[in-house]
C-alpha cells in the first residue's frame, strides 16, 4: 500500500505541475503570418514594405487588378462607352455596365472599397511618418503616399462625383485622412475633392526623388505625379496647369512605333510613366476583362466597336497590337488583344499601364490647343503620330481640326486604358454607340442600349448599398 | 446489454459443453403468463447454459454441484432461482425497467435514470448499414433536437447539423463532434466507419453541455465506439453492395425540337431550312443522361471482438468504395480501428482507442458555371452533341487517338474538364487516445486521458497540358497547370478528470467530479504551383517553372478546469451542478477567460403515486445553464499587418481591423421537461421545453468603406430560440414472433432577434446571407424580397409591389420588404420510424420531415431566363411564355428582365416529408446456423431517400448553394444552409442489399 501511495503522490504531482504551470502562456498565440499594426512602423525597411503595400492595393479587385467579375476601373469605362460591343458568344461579363443598369446593389463596390483601401494604407503611413529620421528616405515615402492618397481619391472621384469641367457644385467624394476604423465621413463638396486631391499631388511632387533619381518600375516618381496632375487638371478644365505640370515631365519620350507591340507585352519601359505590376504569382489576369484563349479561338466578352475600327488606318502600328481578327465557334471578330499577355507568362497576365507619356501628350495637346496654341498642339499631337504611323505626315491641322485631330487620336491611342468614357464625361458628351454589330464586318449584334445623353445620372455610379447602410452621413448621387 | 452477452456467450459455448450430469427442464414466462421465447438460463458459477424455445421451455444438463440458476430475458428482471432438489421449475420474470441502461455523458456515464440532462441517444441498429459516409448525416431524422441537413449529396460529404436550433449568426453553430473523449474537426466526420459505432448521445440542453463551456453552446454529441466483452467473443463479416441515382430535381428540361423552336421564335436563332433542322435535331439527347451515371457503392466490414476478465479488444477493418453519379466523382475509404481495456492491477486500468482511415475522392467543380457537371446538364442544349461528330454520327478522334470533344456554345466541354483537369483529393486521418484509470480507494477513480488527432489531407488540381482549361488560363509556352495543396491539423487534448461517489445515508448520494482539460490545435497548409509539364507527367519536379508556392499556419488553445457535484435522494431524486472556466486564446487578454455553468435536477414521481399500475416513470427535468461560443476566425481581437508581395518584392499592409473589446457569445439556456413510461413501457417518450438565448452575438458589423474595410468583428445582439422536442415510443405489438414498435419525434423551434446593437439602421445583412437580414423582433434571418404579383395580361410585363405597394414593372433593391415569419430556418422537424419483427423478417423505416422554412429556387429563376439566357437550355415551362395582349400565364414576355431584384417569385416552401431509410432484413433459422456453428446470419436489403412528399420545386434537401463558394471547412460552419437552391452535387437515393455473418 505503500508503494501504491508513493505512485499516486507522485503521479498526482506531475499532473497537477503539468496542467497548471505553462498554461497561461499556451494561450497566448499569435498568427503566424502576420504581426501586430503596432509593430509594422519602426523602421526604413517597415516603410519600404508598407509603401509597396499601398501599391498592393492599387491591384485589389475592383480597382486596376479584377480580372473577370468585379468592374475593374482599367476596363469598364470602356464597357460603358461607345468604344467597345459585347460578343454574342462570350460570356457577357459585366453587360450590366454596359447596359448602364448598374444601381446600389452593383459590385462597383469594390472598386470602392479597394480604392479606400489604398487610402487607409497611405493614412497609416502618414500617421506613422515621424519615426523616420533620415528626411531625404521620409520626403520620399510621405510624397509616394500623398500622391497615391491623392491619385486614389481622383479616381473614386471621377466615377462616382460629376466632372469638374462640367459643374462647379455638387458632391465629391469623403476625403479621407485617418486611418481610423469608426469613420463615418460625409461627402466633400466636388471643389473640396479636387482642391485636396490637387494640394496632395502638388505636395507629393515636390517632396517626391528629386526627379533625376526614380523609386523603381511600379512606383511613383515624380514625373509620374506631374503627369498625374495634368491628367487631374485636365478633368478641372484647367488648360494652364495641364501644361504647366505636363511640361514638367522630363527626360522620357514618347515610345517608338517599333516598340508599341512590345510595351503592350511589357518588353520596353519605354513611355510608362506608371504602372501597376502584376506578376504571374499574383494570379490576376486583367486581360480576363476583354478575352479567354480558348481551342477554338479567341472567346472574347467584348469586340471593338466597328465604326472605332474603321477609324484604325492600316498604317497604324495600333491596328494590328491592338486586336486580331479571327474566328471564334465559327464566327470573325475583331478582338481586343491589348491586354494578352507578356511573351512569356499566363494568358492574360500583364501590367496596368495606369499613365504614359502618351497620354502626356495627348492631355498637353488639348490644353495647348484650347487655349489657342495650335503650333504647340500640334507639336505635342505629332510627337506622338509620328509614332504610330508610317509612313507619316502630319496632318498641320489647326484650329477646329486639330481639336477633332487631338480628340480622335486620344479616342484611338487610350482605346481600352479607361479613359474613353471620362473624356465624353468631362467633356459633356452622351454616350453614342454605332449601329454596328458584334462580328469583324460591322454586322451581328450590337448593342441593345445605344445612348446614354449627356448628362445623365448614369454618367455617375451609384455609392454601394454597404457604404449607405453603415454611414448614415453618405448621401447617394441622384437617380438611385 | 450484459444479458445479451450472455445469450452470445451461452450460444457459442452451449453446444460444445456435453458433459451431463444433472437434469433440469422447465418453462419461462412473464406475468400474463406468456411464455417467452429466447430466456437465458445459466448455471451460476458456471459457463453452462441454454435459451427457451417458442414455448419458453427449455432442457438443460448441469453439473451435480450446480444449486441455482441464473434467469434473464432482456426487458426483464433477472432472477435467481435455487434448483436443490428440483428437476422441473416454472419460472415467471417480472418486466424490468427498460430505461435503466447506462449513458455516456460529459467526462462520466451515469444510470439514464438517474440522467436529469437533455440526452438522446442514437443506437448502433439506428445506424446500422445506411449507406451514409458522414457521422453528422447519419442523425437526420433519428433524434429529437437535432436537425440535418447534408450540405450536398457529394460521396463522403459532411451535413450540417443544428442542435435546437441557430445558435449563432456568424459564430459556430456546428455541434461539438467527441469520438471516445476526442474532439473532432469535422474533415474527419468522414473519417469513420459507422460501422464501429456503439452509440452517439447528443447533449441538447446546458444540464449537459455546460461542461463543454464554451465549445458547448452548439451542442454536443459524444460518439462512443465499440468495445469487447469477456464474455462474448465474436467475428463480424457485413458486406453491402448498392445502386445510387440522382433525386428528382423537378424540372422538365427543352428536348432538342422544342429547343430550337424557342429559339426561333424568341429570335436567337434566324429560321432555319427543314434539312438543317433535321441534321441538327438527329444527334439530339439528353444531357442529364450524358453526364450522370448509376452510383454504385459497396463496403466490407470486419470485426473482431471479445476479451478475458482482464483486457478486452475490438479491432475492425472497412473498405467503403463509391462511384458518384457523375464521371469524376470517387470515393473510397479504407479505415481501421482498435480500441483495446486492460486491468493492470486491481486499481489501474489502460484503455486505448485508436482509428486509422485514408479516404480518396475525386473532386468536381461546385461552381456556378459549366466547369461543373451539375449546372452543365441545364446548361448545354439538347442539340448540341458531346463529341464533334462525323457525317456518320461516329466520333471523331484527333491524331493521338483522344475523341474531339464539342465546345458547345459555352467554349467548354465538361466532359473533357473532368478527364483532362482532375482533381484528385486524400485524406489520412488518426484518431487515437489512450487512457489510464486509478481506482486507489473505494469508490473514487481518476481518470487521465491523452488523445490526438492528425487530419493530413492532400488534394493535386491538374490542368493537363492541351485541355481546354489549359487554353483558356493556361501559359502556351508552357502548357499544363498542377497545384499540390496540403493541410495537416495536430490537435492534442489532454484531460483529467478525479470522481468521488459516495452515499451519506441509504439515501442520500453524492457524487463529485473535478478535471482539467489542455486542447492545442495546428493548422498548417503547403500550396506549390507549377506550369509546363511534359505529357503524361505531373510532379512538380518536372514543371517548366513554379509559379506558386507558400505555407500557412495557425493555431488555438484551450485551458480548462470543470467540476461537478451531484446530489441523489431515494434514486428518485436527482440534482446536479457543473462549473467550467474555459481560456482561449482566441480573445485578447482582457477577455480571455469565460465562466459557465450548468444546473439540473430530475424527480421521477412514478413511485409516489400511489398504486402505480401505470407508470414505470414520470420524471420531471428542469435545467439552466450557460455555454459560450468561441468565434470562428483564430485573432479577431488582433488588428495585424499582413504581408504578400508586389513586383516580386515584400509589401506590407493592415489585415484586420481590431476589435479588442470582443467577448465571448454565450448561451443561457433553460429546459424543462418530463420523461414518462406506461404499461409495462410499452408506451415511453418525453416531452421537453426549451429556451436557449444567445447574447453578445458575435457578427461582422458593417463598417463605411471609406475607412478600407468592409466590416469588423463585434458583439452585435441577442437572438432566442425557443420550442420544444417531443418522442414517443410505442410498442402496440409484443408477442414472441411478432412484434412492433413505433416511434415518433417532433422538434418544434423558432429564433427570434431579440436586440440588435448596431450604430445605424434598424437592420443588418449578414455575411453569410443573400438576401435575408436580421432585425430586432423578427425571425433570424428573415426573408427581405420585393413581393411578386403575376405577368400582367396586357403586355407580358412582370408585376411587383414597390414600396409604397403599388404596382410595378421595374423594382428596385429598396422595394424589397420584410416577409415577416420567413426565413430559410426550419420551425418544425422530426423522423418517425416503424419496426415490424415477424419471426425471422425484421423490417425497420425512419422517415425524416422538416418544414416552415422558405427556399429561394435559384434553379428555377436559370431555367426561366427569358430571352437573355435562351442560348442556355430551359425548362419546358418556358415555352408557356407570355404572347399577345390576354394571355393569362406566370411566364412573362421572353423580353423582359428576369428578376430585376430578388422577388418572391422563386421563393418557395420547404416542406418536405422523406422516407429517410427502409430495410427489411431476413435472419436464417437458428437450427440452420447452429450447425454451421455461427452465432448469426441475416441478409438485407436496403434503401435511402426512396420517396419524398413536398411541394417544393426540386429536391427540398438544401443544403450549400455552391461548395466552392464556401471554400474551406471552417468556413462551411457559418455558412447559413438552404437559403438558396442552386447547382450543388446533388443528393441522391439509394437502393443496397447485404449480408452480416457472425461467428
Amino acid at each position: 500500500m505503500i508503494m501504491k501511495n508513493n505512485i499516486l503522490y507522485i503521479f498526482f504531482g506531475l499532473l497537477l505541475l503539468g496542467s497548471f504551470s505553462s498554461c497561461d502562456k499556451e494561450l497566448e498565440l499569435f498568427p503566424q503570418d502576420a504581426i501586430a499594426v503596432d509593430l509594422a512602423y519602426q523602421n526604413e525597411g517597415n516603410f519600404t514594405d508598407a509603401i509597396r503595400g499601398v501599391y498592393s492595393a492599387f491591384r485589389r479587385d475592383g480597382y486596376y487588378g479584377a480580372s473577370s467579375g468585379a468592374a475593374s476601373i482599367y476596363f469598364i469605362p470602356d464597357v460603358m462607352s461607345d468604344n467597345v460591343v459585347i460578343n454574342s458568344n462570350g460570356r457577357r461579363s459585366r453587360e450590366d455596365y454596359y447596359d448602364w443598369r448598374y444601381s446600389e446593389d452593383s459590385s462597383s463596390e469594390t472598386f470602392w472599397l479597394s480604392a479606400y483601401a489604398a487610402i487607409q494604407r497611405c493614412n497609416l503611413i502618414l500617421e506613422n511618418i515621424d519615426v523616420l529620421t533620415n528626411v531625404e528616405f521620409k520626403n520620399n515615402i510621405k510624397g509616394e503616399a500623398l500622391a497615391a492618397r491623392g491619385i486614389a481619391h481622383f479616381d473614386l472621384v471621377k466615377f462616382y462625383a460629376s466632372s469638374p469641367a462640367q459643374t462647379t457644385d455638387g458632391m465629391g467624394v469623403p476625403f479621407v485622412t485617418s486611418s481610423a476604423s469608426d469613420l463615418r465621413p460625409m461627402r466633400n463638396s466636388l471643389n473640396e475633392t479636387y482642391d485636396l486631391i490637387i494640394a496632395d499631388l502638388t505636395t507629393a511632387h515636390g517632396l517626391i526623388n528629386g526627379g533625376e533619381t526614380t523609386n523603381g518600375v511600379g512606383r511613383l516618381d515624380k514625373n509620374a505625379v506631374a503627369a498625374m496632375l495634368s491628367r487631374v487638371y485636365l478633368y478641372m478644365g484647367n488648360d494652364e496647369k495641364v501644361i504647366e505640370y505636363a511640361n514638367l515631365v522630363t527626360g522620357v519620350g514618347e515610345v517608338a512605333r517599333a516598340n508599341v507591340s512590345s510595351l503592350w507585352k511589357d518588353g520596353t519601359e519605354e513611355s510608362v510613366l506608371w504602372k501597376v505590376r502584376i506578376d504571374d504569382a499574383d494570379n490576376i489576369n486583367i486581360g480576363v476583362a476583354w478575352l479567354q484563349e480558348s481551342p477554338d479561338g479567341i472567346r472574347s466578352e467584348y469586340n471593338v466597336d466597328y465604326e472605332l475600327y474603321q477609324m484604325y488606318n492600316d498604317n497604324d502600328i495600333r491596328k494590328e497590337v491592338y486586336f486580331e481578327t479571327s474566328d471564334f465557334f465559327g464566327v470573325t471578330y475583331n478582338h481586343i488583344v491589348k491586354y494578352r499577355g507578356r511573351e512569356t507568362g499566363d494568358a492574360n497576365v500583364v501590367d496596368a499601364k495606369v499613365m504614359r507619356y502618351s497620354e502626356v501628350l495627348l492631355n498637353k495637346a488639348e490644353a495647348y490647343a484650347n487655349t489657342g496654341k495650335d503650333s504647340e498642339a500640334l507639336a505635342a499631337l505629332d510627337a506622338l503620330r509620328s509614332n504610330r504611323y508610317e509612313p507619316f505626315t502630319s496632318g498641320n491641322e489647326t484650329g477646329q481640326d486639330l481639336k477633332n485631330a487631338i480628340q480622335k487620336e486620344r479616342r484611338l491611342e487610350l482605346a481600352f486604358e479607361g479613359d474613353r468614357f471620362f473624356t465624353l464625361k468631362r467633356r459633356g458628351m452622351a454616350v453614342n454607340r454605332s449601329n454596328f454589330g458584334d462580328v469583324s464586318d460591322g454586322s451581328g449584334n450590337a448593342a441593345e442600349f445605344s445612348t446614354l445623353p449627356a448628362g445623365d445620372d448614369k454618367f455617375n455610379m451609384a455609392i454601394g448599398n454597404g457604404e449607405i447602410q453603415a454611414n448614415p452621413n453618405m448621401q447617394q448621387n441622384p437617380g438611385y | 446489454m450484459k444479458k445479451l452477452f450472455n445469450t452470445f456467450f451461452l450460444l457459442l459455448f452451449a453446444c460444445a459443453y456435453m458433459s451431463a450430469q444433472k437434469s433440469i427442464t422447465g418453462k419461462v414466462i412473464d406475468s400474463s403468463g406468456e411464455p417467452l421465447l429466447g430466456a437465458n438460463i445459466i448455471g451460476v458459477g458456471t459457463t453452462v447454459g441454454t435459451i427457451t424455445d417458442l414455448d419458453g421451455s427449455f432442457s438443460l444438463n448441469l453439473p451435480e454441484t450446480v444449486n441455482e440458476v441464473e434467469v434473464s430475458y432482456i426487458g426483464f428482471d433477472t432472477k435467481i432461482i435455487d434448483i436443490t432438489g428440483l428437476s422441473n421449475i416454472d419460472i415467471t420474470l417480472a418486466e424490468g425497467e427498460v430505461l435503466s441502461e447506462v449513458v455516456v455523458l460529459g467526462y462520466n456515464s451515469v444510470k439514464r435514470s438517474d440522467a436529469v440532462e437533455s440526452i438522446s441517444v442514437v443506437s448502433a441498429d439506428a445506424i446500422a448499414n445506411l449507406p451514409i459516409t458522414s457521422i453528422d448525416n447519419l442523425l437526420q431524422g433519428k433524434s429529437t433536437g437535432v436537425e440535418v441537413t447534408a450540405i450536398n449529396g457529394k460521396p463522403g460529404q459532411t451535413a450540417y447539423a443544428r442542435v435546437r436550433g441557430l445558435t449563432s449568426i456568424n459564430g459556430n453553430n456546428d455541434p461539438l463532434f467527441i469520438i471516445d473523449g476526442v474532439p473532432m474537426a469535422r474533415e474527419a466526420y468522414a473519417a469513420i466507419n459507422p460501422n464501429d459505432i456503439q452509440e452517439m448521445t447528443i447533449l441538447k440542453d446546458a444540464a449537459a453541455t455546460a461542461i463543454y463551456g464554451s465549445r458547448g453552446s452548439a451542442g454536443v454529441i459524444l460518439v462512443t465506439t465499440k468495445g469487447g466483452s469477456a464474455k462474448n467473443a465474436y467475428v463480424e463479416y457485413t458486406a453491402q453492395v448498392g445502386a445510387k441515382t440522382v433525386l428528382d430535381d423537378g424540372f422538365d428540361l427543352m428536348n432538342a425540337s422544342e429547343k430550337l423552336n424557342y429559339e426561333t421564335a424568341l429570335g436567337v436563332r434566324s429560321p432555319m431550312t427543314a434539312s438543317e433542322r433535321a441534321a441538327i435535331l438527329e444527334y439530339g439527347h439528353d444531357w442529364e443522361q450524358t453526364l450522370l451515371r448509376r452510383g454504385k457503392l459497396a463496403s466490407h466490414n470486419l470485426s473482431f471482438s471479445g476479451g478475458t476478465e482482464r483486457a478486452t479488444y475490438f479491432l475492425s477493418a472497412s473498405r467503403y468504395d463509391e462511384q458518384g453519379i457523375s464521371v469524376g466523382s470517387d470515393f473510397d475509404r479504407t479505415s481501421g480501428r482498435f480500441n483495446g481495456s486492460y486491468k493492470i492491477t486491481d486499481w489501474i486500468s489502460v484503455s486505448n482507442n485508436i482509428s486509422i482511415s485514408r479516404r480518396n475522392d475525386n473532386e468536381l467543380r461546385d461552381r456556378y458555371n459549366v466547369q461543373s457537371p451539375f449546372v452543365g446538364l441545364y446548361s448545354y442544349n439538347p442539340y448540341e452533341t458531346a463529341y464533334n461528330l462525323d457525317a456518320d454520327g461516329n466520333i471523331q478522334y484527333d491524331a493521338a487517338g483522344e475523341p474531339i470533344y464539342n465546345f458547345t456554345h459555352l467554349g467548354f466541354n465538361i466532359i473533357e474538364a473532368i478527364n483532362n483537369t482532375p482533381e484528385e483529393q486524400n485524406w489520412t486521418d488518426v484518431i487515437g487516445n489512450i487512457a489510464f484509470t486509478l481506482t486507489p480507494f473505494k469508490n473514487f477513480s481518476f481518470r487521465t486521458m491523452g488523445g490526438l488527432t492528425n487530419n493530413t489531407f492532400k488534394s493535386t488540381y491538374f490542368i493537363k497540358p492541351g485541355s481546354i482549361l489549359d487554353f483558356y488560363v493556361g501559359d502556351p509556352d508552357a502548357p499544363g497547370i498542377k497545384r499540390d495543396r496540403v493541410d495537416t491539423r495536430d490537435r492534442y487534448i489532454w484531460n483529467n478528470v478525479a470522481q468521488y461517489d459516495f452515499d451519506l445515508s441509504d439515501r442520500h448520494g453524492l457524487t463529485l467530479l473535478a478535471g482539467t482539460e489542455f486542447v492545442k490545435d495546428n493548422f498548417e497548409r503547403l500550396s506549390l504551383s507549377g506550369k509546363g509539364f511534359p505529357v503524361g507527367l505531373s510532379v512538380q519536379d518536372v514543371a517548366a517553372e513554379i509559379t506558386d508556392g507558400w505555407t500557412r499556419k495557425n493555431e488555438f488553445s484551450l485551458f480548462s478546469l470543470f467540476g461537478q457535484l451531484g446530489y441523489s435522494f431515494d434514486n428518485n431524486f436527482n440534482i446536479k451542478g457543473t462549473i467550467r472556466r474555459d481560456g482561449s486564446s482566441r480573445f485578447g487578454r482582457d477577455n480571455r477567460y469565460g465562466v459557465f455553468y450548468g444546473v439540473g435536477l430530475g424527480y421521477d414521481l412514478a413511485d409516489l403515486i400511489a398504486d402505480n399500475g401505470i407508470f414505470d416513470q414520470l420524471k420531471l427535468r428542469l435545467s439552466y445553464g450557460t455555454t459560450g461560443n468561441e468565434p470562428v476566425s483564430l485573432y479577431e481581437s488582433i488588428g495585424v499587418q499582413d504581408f504578400n508581395s508586389y513586383a516580386g518584392q515584400t509589401s506590407a499592409f493592415p489585415g484586420s481591423v481590431a476589435n479588442p473589446l470582443l467577448q465571448w457569445e454565450t448561451q443561457k439556456s433553460l429546459s424543462g421537461g418530463i420523461d414518462f413510461g406506461i404499461l409495462n413501457n410499452r408506451i415511453s417518450g418525453s416531452f421537453e421545453l426549451y429556451q436557449k438565448k444567445s447574447t453578445d452575438l458575435l457578427f461582422e458589423d458593417q463598417l463605411s468603406r471609406t475607412t478600407g474595410f468592409s466590416n469588423q468583428p463585434s458583439n452585435i445582439g441577442d437572438m432566442t430560440n425557443s420550442g420544444f422536442d417531443a418522442e414517443i415510443v410505442f410498442s402496440p405489438i409484443r408477442q414472441n414472433d411478432f412484434n412492433v414498435d413505433l416511434g415518433f419525434r417532433f422538434s418544434k423551434n423558432q429564433t427570434i432577434m431579440d436586440v440588435l446593437n448596431i450604430d445605424e439602421g434598424e437592420q443588418v445583412n449578414p455575411d453569410n446571407s443573400f438576401s435575408s437580414v436580421l432585425k430586432e423582433g423578427e425571425i433570424a434571418h428573415v426573408w427581405e424580397l420585393v413581393e411578386y404579383v403575376g405577368v400582367d395580361p396586357m403586355n407580358g410585363d412582370l408585376l411587383y409591389l414597390d414600396a409604397e405597394g403599388n404596382e410595378t414593372n421595374s423594382p428596385v433593391a429598396s422595394d424589397a420588404k420584410i416577409l415577416s415569419g420567413k426565413s430559410s430556418l426550419p420551425t418544425y422537424w422530426g423522423g418517425f420510424d416503424i419496426d415490424v419483427r415477424y419471426k425471422l423478417l425484421t423490417l425497420s423505416s425512419t422517415f425524416a420531415f422538416k418544414g416552415g422554412n422558405y427556399i429561394y429556387n435559384q434553379k428555377k429563376r436559370d431555367l426561366l431566363q427569358g430571352a437573355d439566357g435562351a442560348r442556355d437550355n430551359q425548362s419546358i415551362e418556358a415555352l408557356d411564355y407570355w404572347k399577345e395582349p390576354g394571355d393569362i400565364t406566370d411566364i412573362p414576355s421572353p423580353y423582359v428582365e428576369v428578376e430585376p431584384t430578388p422577388s418572391t417569385r422563386f421563393l418557395e416552401k420547404g416542406d418536405y416529408v422523406r422516407l429517410r431509410n427502409v430495410a427489411l432484413s431476413l435472419a436464417v433459422p437458428k437450427n440452420v446456423i447452429d450447425e454451421l456453428n455461427i452465432q448469426n446470419i441475416s441478409v438485407f436489403v436496403a434503401a435511402t431517400n426512396l420517396l419524398t412528399w413536398t411541394k417544393f420545386t426540386g429536391d427540398p434537401e438544401v443544403g450549400v448553394f455552391l461548395e466552392e463558394s464556401v471554400p474551406t471547412a471552417s468556413t462551411l460552419v457559418t455558412q447559413l444552409p438552404g437559403e438558396y437552391a442552386g447547382f450543388s452535387y446533388p443528393n441522391t437515393s439509394s437502393i443496397t442489399g447485404g449480408i452480416t455473418v457472425r461467428f
